[in-house]
Order: structure tokens, then sequence, then C-alpha cells
């Protein structure tokens, strides 16, 4: 544990001094400002329109932080050779691995707890200088509780990242690869409903899109952001099976990269 | 025995057809305490050799021992100090960031980490820009960063590709100077180069190699004698090799 670590360490190190971190999280405060604007326009459902923005801005920032900084940061270790500063010390491929992993997801979660701060800020403004008749409908437990799936959901898609990096090694091929997996995880869920309950689909279509939806991650299953805006209950059971589904899904796909990372010549 | 190689072959594989080993069937054994230069010309399978003595990449065939463990047992490395020909880190951290990783990485005591690193800095004339990110150093500062990287756990073995690569005579000088240090502490040192007046001086055996085969291995002033300095007798082999070989492509034609 020691050794992944100090890798987690390094590399969360690396990644929260990159200005392109900065200049992320400076996007987000912009759009806590858009919030309030946007959401003057509106003047029913504006606890929904608020949260909504606010939510949908949390998992925008950190999809940018892994798409321009952790892809980044892992695939320069391939295109530039940090690496053998990694590996020509006692550190097994395995803990390699882990520790890359373990240093975005420490930066992934600080700018989801920032950017969360800052969504929430937006909305408690809003709803209080909202017209008096305008009813505060979202529920704080919830919006968290959306927070931190998204967070998982960012979770699996950093995962996927690192594969995809360790497969190619080149930073462009793997964000192309990552954001496809993302389109994909966000609609398949929809497609495969549309599908199923349509017999003029060819059964090799449906087979396929069946395939789909075991291989992708289902990533809407992460998303309560309706939930969150009107205040509706969710079942904890629900949120379990979620959770043990998102972590499942991290655990699979990390071992497949060890298992890919284990066989890979770094010449 | 430190560094045994048994056999070692590796092959690329370059189209279908195109499958020249860039090393074939290589022999070695490096001593506890020698210096070893290990000289060739661009091509010949140096980097290669380092690279699989340092589990970067696996062998064709063959098998490589250090300090009696094989090379993909990650706990050899706990004995080696390691060089690459250009050193990259990580751009934002800092000098001392990075050697102190180096130091609990290798699993060295906490509290010998920071002396050791202060004394390395202060001997690689580094100590002024400790604090500063890394991307802010020159290349042979980034060199010298890449050597006390390799030094900061006392390593047995130090294994150089190319270390003055990119120096200027100064940071050379500092470089033979930590090589003969080493020596004088009975450590093991394995390195290539291309300036053979540095290998010359600093090493007890040379490898010649050439096209991935062992051309000679022995004392470095036996082959000095035998054809009247270390760069005539390098430059004959490799002749004398690439000649044999193109007579034998002809014949084959």
């Amino acid at each position: 544990m020691g050794q992944i670590w100090l890798l987690g360490k390094i590399t969360f190190k690396e990644g929260v001094r990159n200005r392109i971190l900065i200049g992320i999280l400076l996007f987000a405060i912009l759009l806590t400002v858009l919030n309030l604007i946007f959401s003057q326009m509106f003047t029913y459902d504006l606890s929904k329109v608020s949260v909504d923005l606010g939510l949908s801005m949390v998992s925008i920032a950190g999809l940018a932080v892994i798409f321009f900084m952790g892809i980044n940061l892992l695939a320069r270790d391939f295109e530039k050779r940090t690496i053998y500063m990694v590996i020509s010390r006692p550190i097994a491929r395995w803990q390699y691995v882990l520790g890359k992993y373990l240093g975005l997801m420490l930066m992934v979660g600080a700018s989801v707890a920032i950017i969360g701060c800052f969504a929430a800020a937006s909305v408690k403004a809003i709803m209080l200088y909202a017209p008096s008749y305008v009813p505060p409908e979202y529920s704080w437990g919830v919006f968290w509780l959306s927070i931190g799936l998204s967070f998982l959901s960012l979770l699996i898609i950093t995962a996927i990242a690192q594969l995809f990096t360790c497969i190619t090694t080149s930073s462009y091929l793997a964000l192309m690869l990552t954001a496809c997996t993302y389109f994909i995880g966000q609609n398949v869920e929809v497609v495969r409903k549309m599908v199923d309950g349509n017999d003029t689909f060819l059964p090799l279509f449906r087979y396929v899109i069946r395939t789909a939806t075991w291989l992708f991650p289902n990533l809407s299953a992460f998303d309560i952001k309706t939930a969150a805006g009107y205040g509706l209950p969710v079942e904890i059971s629900s949120i379990i099976w979620i959770a043990a589904y998102g972590i499942s899904y991290v655990f699979i796909i990390l071992i497949l990269t060890v298992f890919i990372f284990q066989r890979r010549e770094l010449g | 025995m430190l560094i045994r190689v048994e056999n070692l072959s590796k092959t690329y594989k370059k189209g279908i057809k195109n499958r020249n080993p860039a090393v074939d069937k290589l022999n070695l054994q490096i001593e506890n305490g020698e210096v070893f230069g290990f000289l060739g010309p661009n091509g010949a399978g140096k980097s290669t050799v380092i690279k699989i003595l340092m589990n970067f990449i696996r062998p064709s065939s063959g098998s490589v021992f250090i300090d009696s463990l094989p090379v993909d047992d990650p706990l050899t490395r706990v004995a080696i100090g390691y060089l690459p020909e250009n050193p990259f880190f990580y751009d934002h951290l800092t000098a001392q960031e990075i050697l102190s990783f180096g130091g609990h990485a290798a699993r060295m005591k906490k509290v010998n980490i920071p002396d050791r690193i202060e004394r390395l800095l202060s001997q690689l004339k580094l100590s002024q820009v400790k604090n500063q990110p890394l991307r802010t150093y020159s290349k042979g500062m980034v060199q010298r960063i890449g050597l006390a990287l390799a030094l900061v756990h006392n390593p047995k073995i130090l294994i150089l590709d190319e270390p003055m690569s990119g120096l200027d005579p100064l940071g050379r000088r500092l470089v033979a100077d930590l090589i003969l240090d080493m020596r004088r502490n009975g450590q093991t040192v394995f390195f290539s180069s291309h300036i053979l007046s540095d290998i010359e001086k600093l090493c007890d055996r040379v490898g010649i190699i050439n096209r991935g085969r062992l051309l000679y291995c022995g004392p470095v002033g036996e082959i000095v004698n035998e054809a009247g300095g270390l760069e005539q007798a390098f430059i004959q082999r490799i002749e004398n090799d690439d000649r044999g070989q193109n007579g034998s492509d002809l014949a084959a034609r």
C-alpha cells in the first residue's frame, strides 16, 4: 500500500499544480455566476433549474479534469518516458496502475468537492433571493448524494481513460476512445429500452445492443439530478446497488488494465 | 556474480519479414564492485540490454539475474539506481519532492532521507534550486537530478545509460567523480557511453557490442594495450565485425 500511496501522492501533486486545473476551476466559478444569472429567467421550478445547473456543472468540470488533465498525465508517462522514473524503483506494475489511479481519483475528488461547494452555494444564494411564492422543493440530502454518484461515474470514466492510455499510449486516441465510451455509456440505457420494446428491430441488432449494455458502463444510472431538483425520495437500496455496480465496474476495469500493463513493453 | 546475463536474445517485430535481433545470444557477468563500460555504435543493442536489466522490456529468450534474483522481481530494484539516456520527470514537482519520492519508494529509512537528499543536492550543485519546479531546469540540471535520483538510496548497483550526454565539462567531471566514489565504496557501476575517454578513465572492464552480439568483454588495460588505445581497438573490432557480416550476407545471396 505504501508504494501505491507514494505514487498517488506525486500524481496528485503534479496534477493540482497544473495550470489547466486552475483554468477548469475558474471555468466552474464562471458557471456558478451563470447559474445565478440563468435562474433569474425562471419563475417556477426555480429549485429544479438551479440544482440541475449546479449538478451539471460538477459533471462537466469533472469530465474536463479527466479529459484534459488526467489523460494527459497518464499518456505523458509513456510519451515522455517519465514512467522510467517510477518503475525503476521497487514498484510492481500493478502498484503503478493502482498508484496512478489513486492520484487521479484524489485529483477528480478534490475538483468535484470544490465545484460541488460552489454549486451548493449558488443554489443556496438563488433560493435565498427567490420570491416567496417559489417553493424550495429541492433536497440537500439528495443533492449531495447526486454529487457522490457523479463522482463515482467520473471514477468509472477515469478507470476507462487509464485502460485506453495503457493500450494505446497516445493521449489523442485515448481521449477519443474515452469520450466515445462516455457518450455510449450515457445513452446505452435509453437505446436498450427503445430496442427492447420494439419488435421491428432485427434480432441481431437487439443482441448487439444488449451486449453493449453489458460492456459499456450505464452512466445514466448515476444521474439522479431530477430527484435532487424536485426533492423526490430515492430508494436507499437502489443507491446501494448503483454504488456497488460502479465500484465493481471500476474494479473490473482496473484488473483488466493491470493484466494489459503487465504484458506491455516500455521500450 | 552481481549481474548475470545468460543467452539473452531480443527480437523486435518490424513487419512480417524483418526480424533482425536487437540482442543475439548475449552472455555477460558483472562482478561485485566493478565499473563496467558498455560500448557500441548507435543501434548496437546497448539500450535494449539496459532496458531488459530494468525489466522495461522482456527478453525473447534467455535470462537475466541481478543479485541472484530474476529481473522481473521488483525487489531487484531495491539494489539498483538507474539513469535513463534522456531523463524526464514530472514538471511541476521540485527536486526535493522527486528525491523524497525516490528515497521512500526505494524503502529507505525515513529518518535518513532528508540528510541524504541534502548531501546529494550539494554534491551535484543543485541545493540552490531544490525548491524550484523541475520544468524550470536546464537539460544539464535535469540530467544531474536524474543522477541524484539514481543515487538517493545508495544503491548496490548503478545502471547508467549514456550518463554524460547533455552535460557540460563540469557536469561530466561531477559524474566521473561520483562513479569513482562508488568504486571506492565497493559499489558496482554498469554504464553505456559513446565517450571512449570516459570509459578508459573510469572502467575496470569493458564490453563491446555490435548488432546485438558481444565482440569483446575484458579488462580495459588489455584491449588498450592490444590496439594502442581504446578508440582504435573499438573501431577495429566494429569494422572487422561489419566486414565479416557483409561477407556472409553476400555469400548467402
